[in-house]
């Protein structure tokens, strides 16, 4: 009842409200307001004074684990926050690097073909020692199944042995891994197991290119080791470049996954530092294959030793083919013990030209005015040459030719023809001449470092030993490069202008546009009315001469054979067997654009010759020229044939 | 309940004529307003002024509204720029690298493709050839006849249409 009358009451009467204030008429704020600011007060004195206390163990307080501790030597995991704060743990922790992708410059030829890439590539570096998941050892024969069951490369038992070598350690696991195997092989995470991500070179086109091209090691450091990938690396490189911010992760579709604060990036450096140009070659691809594979087929034909091809264009010295074999794989050049192929013989090498160098002789008595077109010399088959004897190539076999026309000393290769022809030049002018050629001077291309200056006789024992100018008249006595020989001729059938070879056309864009060209240089060797007469004499070496195997139908070819003899040098003279033949080509020639040379290395077999051996090969890639450039026949074959007979 | 007293309307004219007479002779007529003094007229109430503390209120009142609508802005400002922005772009830069690992990769794949084709076209097995001068076919240029200029325009003949 008590109850009942209180609650009665308390409905009637409305409970009064202690209020914060006390009553107006009075002054001052009630206890009960003090009290609420003394409890506020305490709670805020506390929360200040934990988060002065969690600011000091976050930011300033150096976590109680020292480097010279035997926790930490114990334990190497936590080498890493050893005499270090929270906050630089805390930071080191959420920053991430950023490596965007720049991969070294494509290269590509005339016609955008991609001659090597940069792929991304995915290696195994297996670290046996670190076998560890989640803290705990796991034993090697374990990893061994599981790597063996994934990769299905190797039985287990071959995955321990290859643990166990301690050659192994510190090198990628060689073999393709799989994008799955990738996963598969991360998901175990063993911390001895280390997928890496890493840019890996790509030549497809295997060794179509590869003397041209060269390589670059196939490791982290991947520095260029020959051709192209060499000489040009600086404007190859990309200078890789690296972004450091935050990042923390988030779990999407089961998988970790990092998020990047751009905010975070340092506006100053360029993100992106890679350009989409490529490096752009004279090289065709097509003319490559056509030149390589005529090689190929008379090397094999022959059992040559090596041989090489250059196509050159007249005009500016662009090299659009050089092929030499035997050549190498640039994807698998660690297999090579052969250090010889990595070098560009036909830019390193010295040979003798022989007859190849007659039509040059020509010109420069021309240019002297030592001899007219129209000058005849006995051909007697033989020559006394001071204390020597000199011979022509066919002395053997055929009677001497008596009375001949320059254009027929070219067309029969006659050395007595050219000796005669030769002497009318004082050896000093002569000399002169040759040195001025630029033969000692080394004629660099981008495909190899080591180009070699040609070499020529003392000028002394050059004016004074008769036997001297003689053989130099055929050929002989002194030595240059391939590529020297090509640059010569090329001066011949474009005016008499030595041009510069060059491999590399400049830095293109993708749509082929040059942004960057290698500037090109020459110098005038000859008059351009001499070198119209030799290169017509040249002509006529084609038509009726040593050079019929590079007659094209309907187009006019002129070019010379060459066939010479190796210097042995262990006896310092002449090898009885070996020799080096050689065609040099120059088309169309109404119109002169194209140079052709074909240099086979001591060929085997009967009927080793110029002739027999190099000029069918340089009029293969005659037609494949043709053929890719589209280039018109020259028809009037009657018209040919007067200018012929001309001489 | 109004404080007024109800006008008497039946000494009203309905006559609307009559009432504007009426109505211009004296307005008083109309209604008639019982005389009371003013003493007993009820006013209506006087708005007090709001005491200090109210004011205040209603000012931070309004003022936590418009903060509250600033904070949750700024909130969501805050959100996407450190979690939705951050998560946008890493997932497009992600994109960016798996395109130019595929585009790199592709490009290697159409070259080798092409290198196998070059390669097998050399097996005679596969009746392949080599583009040769022979097989090439070089055409004469065409002769152009001149373009007429027209000096003059045609003038169509009139038809006659069905109209």
């Amino acid at each position: 009842m008590a109850t009942k009358k209180r609650s009665h009451q308390a409905s009637k009467v409305p409970l009064k409200r202690k209020s914060l204030v006390k009553n107006p008429s009075q002054q001052g704020f009630s206890p009960v307001f003090w009290r609420l600011i003394f409890v506020w007060s305490v709670l805020m004195v506390s929360a200040i004074a934990l988060a002065g206390k969690l600011y000091t163990l976050q930011v300033r307080e150096i976590v109680p684990v020292s480097k010279d501790s035997e926790l930490v030597k114990k334990n190497k995991n936590l080498v890493s926050i050893a005499d270090k704060t929270l906050k630089e743990i805390a930071e080191g922790q959420q920053k991430g690097i950023l490596e965007p992708y720049t991969p070294r410059l494509q290269i590509v030829d005339t016609q955008q073909n991609v001659l090597a890439t940069d792929i991304i590539s995915h290696k195994l570096y297996i670290h046996p020692n670190l076998f560890v998941r989640y803290g705990k050892k796991v034993p090697a024969e374990k990893i061994a199944q599981q790597l063996s069951s994934i990769l299905e490369t190797k039985t287990p038992e071959e995955f321990l042995a290859y643990f166990q070598d301690r050659k192994n350690q510190g090198v990628p696991f060689t073999g393709n891994i799989s994008e799955s195997a990738i996963k598969k092989i991360r998901a175990l995470r063993i911390d001895g197991l280390d997928v890496r991500k890493q840019y890996a070179r790509v030549y497809p086109h295997k060794e179509m290119t590869a003397e041209v091209i060269g390589y670059i090691n196939d490791d982290s450091d991947r520095k260029p080791k020959a051709g192209v990938e060499y000489t040009q690396h600086l404007l190859l490189e990309n200078k890789p470049t690296e972004h450091i911010l935050k990042r923390s992760f988030t779990t999407s579709k089961g998988q970790n996954k990092p998020v990047y604060f751009p905010g975070y990036l340092d506006s100053s450096k360029p993100f992106l530092s890679n350009d989409d140009l490529k490096l752009q070659l004279t090289i065709d691809l097509g003319l490559q294959q056509a030149a390589r594979t005529a090689l190929q087929i008379k090397m094999e034909e022959y059992q040559a030793k090596r041989g090489t091809v250059i196509v050159m264009d007249v005009s500016d010295g662009s090299i659009l083919a050089l092929a030499c074999e035997p050549t190498y794989d640039p994807n698998q050049y660690q297999k090579y013990s052969d250090y010889s192929l990595f070098k560009n013989w036909a830019v390193t090498d010295l040979y003798e030209p022989g007859s190849t160098f007659k039509p040059i002789n020509v010109a420069i008595a021309l240019d002297e005015g030592a001899i007219n077109p129209q000058e005849t010399v006995e051909d007697t088959g033989t020559i006394e040459v001071g204390t020597d004897i000199v011979r022509n190539h066919d002395y053997d076999k055929v009677e001497p030719r008596g009375e001949m026309t320059i254009p027929q000393v070219l067309q029969h290769s006659s050395n007595v023809g050219m000796i005669k022809l030769m002497e009318k030049i004082p050896p000093e002018i002569y000399y002169q001449r040759l040195k001025e050629l630029g033969i000692e001077e080394k004629l660099d291309l981008e495909t190899t470092p080591l180009s070699t200056a040609g070499r020529l006789k003392d000028e002394i024992e050059f004016t004074v030993r008769e036997i001297e100018p003689a053989t130099a008249s055929f050929g002989q006595g002194f030595s240059l490069t391939p590529l020297k020989l090509i640059q010569l001729h090329a001066a011949i059938a474009n005016g008499g202008k030595l041009v510069k070879p060059h491999v590399v056309k400049g830095l293109a864009d993708f749509e082929g546009y040059l942004h960057y060209q290698i500037p090109t240089q020459e110098k005038t060797i000859f008059s351009a009315e001499t070198t119209r007469t030799v290169l017509e004499m040249m002509e006529t070496v084609v038509e009726t001469g040593s050079g019929k195997s590079a007659i094209v139908e309907n187009y006019r070819v002129a070019g010379k054979t060459g066939t010479s003899q190796k210097s042995d040098s262990s006896t310092g003279s002449y090898a009885e067997n070996a020799k080096i033949t050689s065609f040099v080509g120059i088309f169309p020639v109404e119109k002169p654009r194209y140079v052709v040379l074909a240099v086979v290395d001591e060929p085997q077999g009967e009927h080793t010759y110029g002739s027999t051996v190099a000029a069918p090969i340089v009029g293969e890639v005659i037609k494949a020229i043709i053929a890719r450039q589209g280039i018109e026949p020259e028809i009037k074959a009657e018209g040919k044939r007067q200018r012929a007979e001309g001489f | 309940m109004s404080a007024l007293p109800k006008p008497n309307f039946k000494e009203i004219d309905t006559s609307w004529k009559s009432q504007v007479a009426r109505k211009s002779s004296s307005a008083d007529s109309l209604v008639s307003f019982p005389k009371k003094s003013l003493t007993n007229t009820a006013r209506l109430p006087i708005k007090k002024r709001p005491s200090a503390a109210l004011q205040l209120l209603k000012v931070l009142e309004k003022g936590s509204s418009i903060l509250a609508v600033v904070t949750m802005s700024g909130s969501i400002a805050v959100y996407l720029a450190t979690v939705t922005i951050p998560q946008q772009w890493s997932s497009e830069y992600e994109n960016l690298e798996t395109l130019q690992r595929k585009e790199r990769k592709l490009v290697a794949l159409d070259e080798a493709l092409k290198y196998e084709i070059a390669k097998g076209a050399q097996q005679s097995d596969l009746e392949m050839s080599a583009i040769a001068p022979e097989s090439t076919i070089f055409l004469e240029r065409a002769f152009v006849k001149p373009v007429e200029t027209a000096t003059s325009i045609k003038e169509l003949p009139s038809v006659r249409m069905g109209y």
